[in-house]
């Protein structure tokens, strides 16, 4: 099913006020004026992957816990908005060369449907198409209860310099949780699961401006904690702005957490005593393990981490841990 | 042996100290996730609102009598039961319209956003009222020096309401109950027409609300919201603090109604409880002694209004005298009014 934007996000000026939504029988979404947005979802979940430290295991989690919900029957749609690429590479095959996300396998250039669009993309969709033209066809995944927007490395550094350039950014932060809003995803999926890029850019403020759950993974080392305190002030300024229901964080994940090395085990300990981030921290912690790296690149065998043997010691944290955090979104 | 132990001083290397994060980065850490967890949206917007959208507050800290109805008349009906009061507020709204049509609103008021396009005032219900009743009785004046007057407008186009905008500063959500109050109160504390009576009944209500939440009143909060000095507002503590006695509660009642003065009630809440009855006996049970009860008619700094008010109402014979009146001279414009109502006086005994 194809959705339409009136008026899409256009580089040129900044149209929030005319960046209504309607499907193909003309429903509103949005008032015209804009002036009620959707303040919250039906029972959709959105579960936000964010430190501005790259390296913390953001993608790595992204994957492990998309395969968990699923394997517990829930419907989920994965975005990748991190030009690395790495988390569609799980799920979408991805072009090795630049990045570009796989013809879509309902791609069909005769059908009218096509026509209608105000600018056809080449037979694929990324995460670029959901920001530049307001809709999106996710790709089927292995798994039946899920689907993925992959993201395109050139596109989308395109567009994040457009965005830059025309200073469109508060229009593109509030246009996923739009996007997010409409009647397909509400229906059609229980949790959304977003892996961001290790940086402060509109898309990740986008990002958290759609979620309702954030999720901070950490490394035991001065940087990844100090990158927790920008994810903090993001989400600090996203509950400033929020009418309806607050983003909530799921918890602090430490991970590649090496019991070894005593500088790692001091500083979970102090977390663990500090009064507001001890309560936040999950446990089991994601220990520096050989079998996660090798169980989330793109041609593992097997695909997932919870195809390995019960008594894997990987399967069996990450079980645990996503249990943990699976009980926090879903209560 | 002396040039060993020099060699292993040389070879002695600075160790990494194995301690992990500085815990000064996990407070900072934490102190960040408690403000996260406990921002709330406080920011306000600027909205240009069409007037039927507005709601005026009813529990507004200042008193206040008139309608909307009234104002788009611009008249109070004789059979109104407030009809005193409203015609004395009707004055001030003309004063405050005439200010507006001259400078603009400097000051916009404050409200929160209801479901669909209406917002619900906080502060701002004088200014909101004086801008309907500019749009209908303010008109461009034809005098030279004179750039506005009153004209009274007998079939005012209420659907100007609709189309008519005022800019207001809209908070999205509607504040929590204590904050409400201490926007509103923060927002007229600094007006002269804001009676004792009105602050008082404010400051109760005010301890009311919080004491439901088992919170104290605080004199840090009388300083922010009443404009209050520290001791003055420790004696509005004192007296709140003391409501409970009958005594007490006897006069707040006689201050409410502009019965008894402040400057009484203080006394009274610092007196031992034991002493409150017979003070409250001298002071108020005493044989009555005959004086003339003074009304101030208040203060107004836009000779503009005092003039078109006066030309407005003065009888035929008595105009040209008041049009030759300097009115732009405060002592002239005094005494004119002063002999204004004496004639109006005359006229209506």
């Amino acid at each position: 099913m194809y959705y339409q934007v009136c008026a899409t996000i256009k580089c040129e000026s900044s149209p929030a006020q005319d960046c209504y939504l309607n499907d193909t029988e003309g429903r509103h979404y949005m008032d015209e004026n804009n002036e009620n947005p959707p303040n919250d979802y039906a029972h959709l979940k959105v579960l936000t992957i964010g430190n501005h430290k790259g390296g913390v295991a953001k993608t790595t989690l992204s994957k492990i816990i998309s395969e968990y919900c699923v394997r517990k029957g829930k419907r989920v749609l994965g975005i990748d908005i991190d030009p690395q690429c790495n988390f569609s590479g799980r799920f979408v095959n991805m072009n090795s060369e630049d990045g570009a996300p796989p013809p879509h396998p309902d791609f069909d250039p005769a059908d009218p449907a096509w026509d209608d669009l105000p600018y056809a993309p080449p037979g694929y969709w990324s995460i670029s198409e959901f920001f530049k033209l307001g809709y999106v066809e996710p790709y089927p995944t292995d798994y039946e209860n899920m689907r993925f927007i992959p993201a395109h490395k050139k596109d989308l550094t395109q567009f994040l310099e457009q965005v830059e350039k025309n200073e469109i950014e508060d229009v593109v932060i509030g246009h996923m949780r739009e996007m997010l809003s409409m009647d397909y995803y509400q229906e059609e999926f229980d949790l959304v699961i977003i892996d961001t890029p290790p940086q402060t850019s509109s898309l990740t403020a986008s990002a958290t401006r759609a979620a309702t759950h954030l999720l901070i993974p950490t490394e035991m080392q001065e940087d990844s904690v100090a990158g927790m305190a920008d994810m903090a002030q993001l989400w600090q300024a996203e509950n400033q702005t929020r009418l309806g229901s607050k983003l909530e964080m799921v918890g602090i994940l430490p991970t590649k957490y090496d019991s070894n090395s005593a500088s790692q085990r001091h500083t979970l300990e102090a977390l663990e005593k500090n009064k507001t981030l001890g309560k936040s921290l999950i446990d089991p912690p994601m220990r520096y393990l050989q079998t996660y790296a090798n169980s989330s690149s793109t041609y593992a065998n097997p695909r997932s981490l919870f195809e390995m043997h019960e008594k894997t010691a990987a399967r069996k944290e990450a079980e645990a841990f996503c249990e943990v955090v699976f009980k926090r979104v879903f209560g | 042996m002396i040039e060993k132990s020099e060699d292993k001083k040389q070879r002695k290397r600075p160790t990494i100290k194995r301690s992990g994060v500085q815990a000064k980065t996990i407070d900072n850490v934490a102190r960040k996730v408690v403000a996260a967890q406990a921002a709330n949206v406080l920011e306000f917007e600027q909205r240009q609102v069409p007037l039927s959208k507005i709601h005026i507050w009813d529990s507004q800290p200042r008193t206040l009598h008139l309608t909307i109805e009234d104002v788009c008349r611009g008249n109070i009906l004789d059979d109104d039961e407030h009809a005193l009061i409203k015609n004395d507020e009707l004055l001030q709204i003309n004063t405050l319209a005439l200010s507006i049509a001259k400078q603009g609103l400097i000051n916009s008021p404050i409200a929160y956003a209801l479901p669909g396009k209406d917002v619900q005032l906080i502060g701002g219900e004088r200014r909101t009222l004086a801008s309907i009743y500019a749009l209908f009785h303010i008109v461009p004046s034809g005098e030279a020096g004179v750039e506005y007057e009153t004209i009274h407008n007998e079939s005012p186009d209420r659907s100007l309401l609709e189309t008519e905008r005022m800019l207001l500063k809209v908070f999205p959500k509607k504040p929590d109950e204590i904050e409400l109050e201490c926007l509103a109160m923060t927002d007229n504390a600094n007006r002269e027409d804001l009676s004792i009576p009105d602050r008082l009944r404010w400051a109760i209500r005010f301890d009311d609300k919080k004491q439901k939440r088992n919170h104290q009143i605080e004199h840090r909060e009388l300083i922010a919201t009443l404009g209050l000095s520290r001791s003055r507002a420790f004696a509005w503590l004192k007296v709140l603090n003391e409501r409970s006695d009958k005594w007490v509660s006897l006069v707040i009642e006689k201050v409410c109604n502009n019965k008894a003065n402040f400057k009484k009630l203080e006394q009274l809440a610092e007196a031992n409880p034991e002493d409150r009855e017979s003070l409250y006996k001298a002071w108020f049970e005493s044989p009555a002694q005959d004086s003339k009860t003074k009304i101030p008619l208040g203060v107004s700094t836009n000779l503009d209004a005092i003039r078109s008010l006066v030309l407005k109402n003065i009888p035929e014979e008595h105009r040209e005298h008041f049009e030759k009146i300097n009115w732009k001279k405060a002592k002239n414009a005094k005494n004119g009014f002063a002999e204004f109502l004496n004639i109006w006086e005359k006229q209506h005994d």
